[in-house]
């Protein structure tokens, strides 16, 4: 502050005036000129040892400008893991309503083309010449069923894995977030913590024991940060792993499924292209209606593929996520460390790149991988 | 003679459905995973029906319309997109472009070869 040097400036001219006449005017220390000089110098020494710790002291008040800007950053990087969390959160949801509803729909069109398959077996005709070659097509089929239906239990088993996985997803989610609270109490008290570290280290002087006590506090904060940021990405990696393997159980079961449709459709159409099956039988399914099964069949495993694009949306966002928490983690590292203005403006810029980085992810994930608009699934509009 | 589709999207189980729903149906269906393969695929070759997804890497369904209606032999070529957006903002980007009609994902394979049916014959 200028008032202050020159309150300072005054304060040292009037103690050498003040010498000057004591030494000249008064009779016992005429002639003492050497101690006079010397009470002077003491004097202006005193007022400069003044002046250089008041500019110490301005000098770190100064430095809480970037920490409340640091601050500021980092609690703008939280808004935005909170925007993102709740989006994976909201996208689980969506990924577990589709998948039910694909659930639904090939366990009923499997259970009917069984039902109809095994009607057809109880009632076909027992002709000598076409019996045989009826009867072996459709044992064939009622095995690939079977086999559909075997497929359809590991379906089963495989939406039930994926619904507990997803749980553990959400769950994981919240511990994320709560995580990231703790990161953000860190960070300010960090901040606050290093501020007073370098006051204090401006204060002590030569003395600086406060100031070792402070700067134990900050590093043990800081080793603190570190682990916290350790553990986020652990919860994020196990995020990501569970959807991996939710990804990996929904494509094992639609390769196995595309086949089994195929195979079916294959065998049926054999037992309708055998004449004497279709005059014989009363109760032999029609093509329309094995069609309109295999039909849902289909319809039930493009389902399951925007399951899959909507994890992949995710997995995308979790992975964005990891990378700028393993950035802030960094951040908060240095924070805690930082002990002079140009260190605390290095943070300050890694943390508004932090910022960047995920304002550019949540652009980037901002459309979703499944429309939303009015038009139900199925709709046709010719122009 | 069997009429020739092209069937552009970047889901290989989608590819899949499509070209089983209409194999069945007794067309030949050509595959392609982007816009830019679709492109390709159609100038090497002359096709009576493209099929389309909007959502692709490398090129998008309406900038690959866009593309088709500048070649001669693709200006009178129906176009039918089948895609999960179903905006109608989308979808008048889409006709503007030259689409000649739009499918919702998931669709129903019977009605798909309906329209198909409808479009090409």
């Amino acid at each position: 502050m200028p008032h202050c040097s020159v309150r300072l400036l005054v304060l040292g001219c009037v103690w050498t005036l003040l010498s000057a006449v004591v030494f000249t005017a008064v009779p016992e220390f005429a002639g003492r000129m050497w101690v006079g000089m010397g009470a002077v110098a003491v004097g202006w020494a005193g007022v400069l040892m003044l002046a250089t710790r008041r500019r110490t002291a301005d000098e770190a008040a100064d430095d809480g400008m970037p920490m409340a800007s640091l601050e500021a950053e980092l609690a703008s990087c939280m808004d935005g893991f909170e925007v993102q969390l709740q989006a994976v959160e909201m996208e689980s949801s969506q990924m577990l309503g589709v998948l039910a509803e694909a659930v639904d729909q090939l366990s009923e069109g499997f259970e009917t083309l069984h039902a109809s398959v095994k009607s057809l077996q109880r009632t076909a005709p027992m002709r000598a010449d076409d019996a045989g070659a009826c009867r072996s097509v459709l044992q064939d089929a009622v095995a690939v069923l079977d086999q559909v239906l075997a497929t359809e239990a590991t379906h089963g088993h495989a939406s039930q894995t994926l619904t507990v996985l997803t749980e553990a997803l959400t769950t994981r989610t919240a511990q994320a977030s709560a995580l990231l609270g703790e990161v953000n109490a860190i960070a300010k008290q960090s901040g606050l913590l290093a501020l007073n570290a370098s006051i204090e280290a401006a204060r002590a002087g030569a003395a600086g024991r406060e100031f070792v006590l402070v700067a134990d506090e900050v590093t043990a904060l800081s080793n603190r940060t570190e682990e916290f940021s350790a553990q986020i990405a652990t919860v994020l990696g196990a995020m990501q792993a569970l959807v991996g393997d939710a990804r990996a159980a929904m494509d094992a079961v639609k390769v196995q499924n595309t086949v089994g449709v195929r195979d079916v459709k294959t065998q049926v159409e054999q037992y309708l292209a055998v004449p004497a099956s279709i005059d014989a039988t009363d109760s032999a399914p029609p093509s329309p209606v094995l069609d309109a099964q295999a039909a849902k069949m289909v319809e039930a495993l493009q389902f399951q593929d925007i399951v899959a694009q909507i994890v992949g949306h995710v997995l995308e966002r979790v992975g964005g996520m990891r990378e700028a928490l393993a950035e802030l983690g960094g951040v908060a590292h240095d924070a805690a460390l930082a002990r002079d203005a140009k260190a605390v403006g290095a943070v300050c810029q890694r943390a508004e790149r932090i910022g960047q980085s995920l304002r550019a992810l949540a652009m980037h994930t901002a459309k979703p991988p499944v429309g939303r608009g009015a038009t139900p699934g199925g709709s046709i509009e010719l122009f | 003679m069997s009429k020739n589709v092209l069937a552009i999207d970047d889901s290989a189980s989608i590819r899949q459905m499509v070209n089983f729903t209409l194999k069945s149906a007794g067309y030949v269906v050509v595959d392609a995973v982007d816009g830019r393969d679709g492109l390709a695929r159609a100038k090497a070759q002359q096709f009576d029906l493209v099929l389309t997804d909007q959502n692709m890497p490398h090129m998008d369904g309406i900038a690959l319309i866009r593309a088709l209606r500048e070649l001669p032999a693709y200006q009178r070529t129906p176009i039918l997109m089948l895609t999960t957006e179903s905006s109608d903002e989308m979808k008048s980007q889409g006709r503007a472009a030259g689409a000649t009609g739009w499918m919702v994902k998931p669709f129903d394979p019977l009605k798909l070869i309906e329209v198909v049916r409808k479009v090409i014959g």
